[in-house]
């Protein structure tokens, strides 16, 4: 039971801001591509 | 072990690249989330659109001289554009590694303004709704209220959410140490869990479900004074409030 409230205070903090976050991963993946070639 | 070390310098590096800088701008559009500097940002990307077409596309020459000696000059300009940014920056940078090494001393004397008003209003009976911003910024919501932009004082609170005040049935908003904003209206939480409470606790559920914001619900029918964070709420004594609300209001994500 514990561990079921513990994931799922994690699965909300990993969720929380997603938009931003997958922002931030897609600007990481331009910027390594245009770095490396 | 040769397959390893090719897989390594092949995928694993280079995955751990990109998580590190997607690490780093993800803090950056923190910082500069619901700030001026989003604008200014979003300017810049369209005159660097700008500066590629002229250059490489269209071949306008003048054109493409003049963003070439703006782009020259734009790290001074940035920088002082940007100087209430980076100093917030590196401000927290600094803030975050001496947390780790307990040498800065915390500031809480606007948690105990909230925390006497929220006392007073638990022995009133007079509903409240606070929300102390931290890492994520509230823009959309504060939004939604009226800019106040005070100091915060209990006499201030109290005033706020009096009956009779024609703010007082919204949230306050709590940015950098000021009450930035009043009668913001906050994000309902649906889940079935929570609908046996009412929708000022059900708004603190809501906003900290999605958002690194501490809110702090005082009942209107018991008067009892509750904190959300993460999703989660629960009644707080009023000999720990300050304890607690520093606890989760100073913890780092």
């Amino acid at each position: 039971m514990k561990l079921n409230i513990l994931a799922e205070r994690y699965r909300r903090k990993i969720m929380r801001n997603w938009k931003m976050k997958l922002t931030a991963l897609f600007l990481a993946v331009v910027f390594w591509v245009y770095v490396i070639f | 072990m040769d397959i390893f070390s090719q897989i390594w310098s092949q995928y694993i590096i280079n995955a751990l690249d990109i998580l590190i800088v997607s690490y780093i701008f993800y803090r950056i559009l923190l910082i500069i989330k619901g700030t001026k500097a989003t604008q200014i940002i979003f300017g810049l990307v369209i005159l660097l659109c700008v500066t590629i077409l002229a250059k490489d596309v269209v071949h306008l020459r003048t054109l493409s001289w003049l963003l070439e000696k703006f782009w020259v000059t734009a790290v001074i300009i940035l920088a002082v554009v940007f100087q209430g940014e980076i100093r917030y920056g590196l401000a927290k940078l600094g803030s975050k590694l001496s947390y780790y090494n307990h040498a800065t001393p915390v500031q809480t004397s606007f948690l105990e303004e909230i925390i006497e008003a929220a006392i007073e209003m638990s022995k009133s009976r007079t509903g409240a709704l606070i929300v102390l911003e931290k890492e994520m910024g509230l823009k959309n919501y504060t939004d939604t209220g009226i800019n106040i932009d005070a100091r915060i004082s209990q006499e201030l609170i109290l005033s706020i959410f009096q009956t009779k005040s024609p703010i007082h049935d919204g949230a306050i908003i709590i940015h950098e140490e000021r009450l930035h904003s009043a009668g913001c209206v906050l994000p309902i939480s649906t889940e079935i869990e929570v609908k046996h409470l009412g929708t000022r606790h059900r708004a603190g559920i809501g906003l900290s479900s999605i958002t690194d914001a501490v809110v702090l619900i005082v009942s209107e029918e018991t008067g009892k004074i509750s904190i959300a964070v993460d999703g989660e709420i629960e009644i707080i004594q009023q000999s720990d409030l300050l304890k607690t609300i520093s606890k989760y209001y100073l913890k780092k994500d």
